[in-house]
């Protein structure tokens, strides 16, 4: 699936990101991405996540290859949830180097919506980085309102 | 080490959004955010079931949910395995929650808009703290509880006030000086008209004494119609959203007939606590910080016993200030003769202007009318609650539980603006006109 200009748009703004996996037995766990990057590959994305802070998050992709990765903008709410096939990979040093400008940016933006520093320590942290790329096959808008839930983006 | 819900309290504050991730029979995950998390027991938590139409299908098809809380004092994450156990739609818990996202959703300004339909109680089978590079000693932990001593001396004080205006003003000193309130407002309830009006206040640049509060939808009429302390702990996204949090700007008094309520603007934490006394709501007591997450539920416990015992104390003193009834004549005032003091009566509200400046209205600017009636028809300035509370001619509502606070308010309010007529107190339910020249009084419709 590709994705549109105007969620292509809204990957741009300083987001929070979180992913979304099951183990085999169905159990749901819960991870932060600190970045998520246009893939070389069309339809894919490249959330970057530390592997030390979620290592649930690592097991269930590369027992299952399925994530979910719900991004929010965290000024004006507008969130979209993206679902797919996933895989790891190692980080190489430019996602590393995107992932620490991720942090800069997303920091910056919750200083300035009021949230103080020491509160956003424990979650911005992309210590033993992984990229879990994913190919988008699902959209839907999670923006509290009338068309939550419904699916956005389509093919091009 | 074990983690129990009770030392996650700075979770359940609704400050930083918590996160639900589910996953379908099919073993799709699906992860979204999540507006309210409550403590039920040492072992259920309740989320307000608002979620997507998928995450509650998920829920429905695969009880197993995973659940991420934040604690608003430090950021440390929590995560949670949850199973589904039931959902509720009434009961006092359901209230309990419904009244929390009320209160939060109209200060974000979206009243109306989340109203919880039902509640969902999942069983906690296992709690984790999320491995942070932020190992930072816990605010909370390191912050002491609400001082009991200073609660018992203010209680002590309250005790020794006889009259509504000590009791509440010994109130405010103690919630202020005591319990380090930046600021403190007491409204009293008028059941008859549904509105709370400002009788005292500390803290803040003007007293605002006779403003009132009505929408149902805020934090201090929600604590009074349901009887239920509601708290805020983080007020940045209701800045955010821009939302007027209650009277944001300075009302023109003269124009709107209306007096701006006495508030920080730049408060983060409130805190709207009951006064019930005899089983009724007799007002609230509204407490503000500047700090995030400044009233936790040992602060709030605290306020709670004082609003309880101050009611109980206002409620004790409207009866004895009822019992006084004689006047001893005062002294012959000797007025101006040549200064004539213009006062217009608007009867549709009953407020009441001194010249070209609003005073009050409602009830006490039918009071005060009515005083200076008496006096210029009867010549008296003197007066006791108990024939003002039996005039038929005044149309009152059922004051016989609060002229006394009617009548403070009224004073204050004289005494808050170079007014050139004042209330003197005189002794226990009796009351002198004092003017600075002759009134000459005209009602319009």
């Amino acid at each position: 699936m590709q994705l549109d200009q105007g969620v292509k748009q809204f990957l741009k703004q300083p987001l929070m990101i979180i992913m979304g996996t099951a183990d085999r037995a169905g159990r749901p766990s819960i991870g932060r991405a600190m970045g998520v990057f246009d893939s070389e590959m069309d339809g894919h994305l490249d959330p970057v996540f530390s592997i030390w802070q979620w290592p649930d998050t690592a097991g269930n992709i590369r027992d299952t290859g399925r994530l979910a990765v719900t991004l929010a903008n965290p000024s004006s709410y507008a969130s979209y949830q993206m679902k797919g096939k996933a895989w790891l990979q190692h980080a190489k040093p430019e996602d590393i180097a995107r992932s620490d400008g991720y942090i800069e940016a997303i920091d910056a933006e919750l200083q300035r919506l009021g949230v103080p520093p020491k509160l956003t320590l424990p979650w911005l942290c992309n210590r033993e980085p992984l990229v879990a790329t994913l190919n988008v096959s699902e959209i839907y808008v999670q923006t509290p309102g009338p068309r939550a839930g419904m699916a956005a983006g389509h093919a091009q | 080490m074990t983690i129990r819900l009770a030392d996650l309290q700075g979770c359940f504050e609704g400050v930083i959004p918590s996160i639900i991730s589910t996953a379908a029979a099919d073993g799709t995950p699906n992860i979204s955010y999540l507006s309210h998390v409550a403590m039920v027991d040492d072992s259920h938590i309740a989320l307000s079931n608002q979620f997507f139409a998928k995450t509650a299908a998920n829920i429905r098809a695969n009880p197993l949910v995973t659940l991420m809380l934040v604690d608003g004092n430090d950021g440390t994450q929590y995560v949670l395995d949850i199973r589904f156990e039931r959902s509720i739609d009434d009961g006092p818990l359901f209230e309990r929650i419904a009244l929390q996202l009320r209160a939060t959703s109209a200060q974000i300004g979206m009243a109306g808009i989340m109203r919880l339909k039902s509640a969902d109680i999942f069983e906690v089978l296992f709690a984790r703290r999320v491995p942070s590079n932020a190992e930072l000693e816990s605010e909370a932990s390191g912050r002491r509880p609400a001082n009991l001593a200073a609660v018992g001396r203010v209680s002590e004080s309250i005790s020794n006030e006889t009259e509504a205006s000590g009791i509440i003003d010994t109130l405010l000193d103690g919630l202020h000086r005591e319990l380090g309130c930046e600021s403190a407002v007491v409204l009293l309830h008028d059941a008859d008209c549904g509105v709370l009006t400002t009788v005292g206040s500390i803290g803040h640049e003007a007293a605002g004494l006779g403003s009132e509060v009505q929408n149902k939808d805020n934090l201090i009429a929600s604590a009074a119609a349901h009887g239920r302390s509601i708290k805020i702990s983080d007020l940045s996204r209701a800045r955010r959203f821009g939302e007027a949090i209650l009277n944001e700007s300075r009302p023109d008094e003269n124009a709107g007939r209306s007096i701006a309520f006495p508030h920080l603007s730049d408060a983060m934490s409130q805190l709207a606590v009951p006064m019930i006394a005899q089983g009724r709501v007799r007002g609230v007591i509204f407490v503000e910080s500047r700090e995030r997450m400044a009233f936790r539920d040992d602060d709030v416990a605290a306020v709670e016993l004082l609003a309880r015992h101050a009611a109980s104390a206002i409620a004790l003193s409207e009866r004895d200030a009822d019992e006084a009834s004689t006047v001893s004549a005062s002294v012959p005032l000797q007025l101006a003769q040549s200064v004539t003091i213009q006062i217009i009566h608007h009867a549709f509200d009953d407020s009441i202007f001194i010249g070209n400046d609003y005073v009050i209205k409602g009830v006490a600017g039918r009071l005060l009318a009515f005083l200076i009636d008496r006096y210029l028809k009867e010549g008296r300035r003197d007066f006791t609650n108990r024939e003002i509370r039996l005039s038929e001619s005044l149309r009152l509502p059922d004051l016989k539980d609060n002229l006394e606070t009617r009548l403070l308010l009224l004073r204050r309010r004289l005494d808050s603006k170079p007014f050139p007529i004042r209330l003197i107190h005189t002794g226990r339910g009796k009351i002198t006109l004092d003017m600075d020249g002759m009134p000459a009084i005209r009602t319009v419709e």
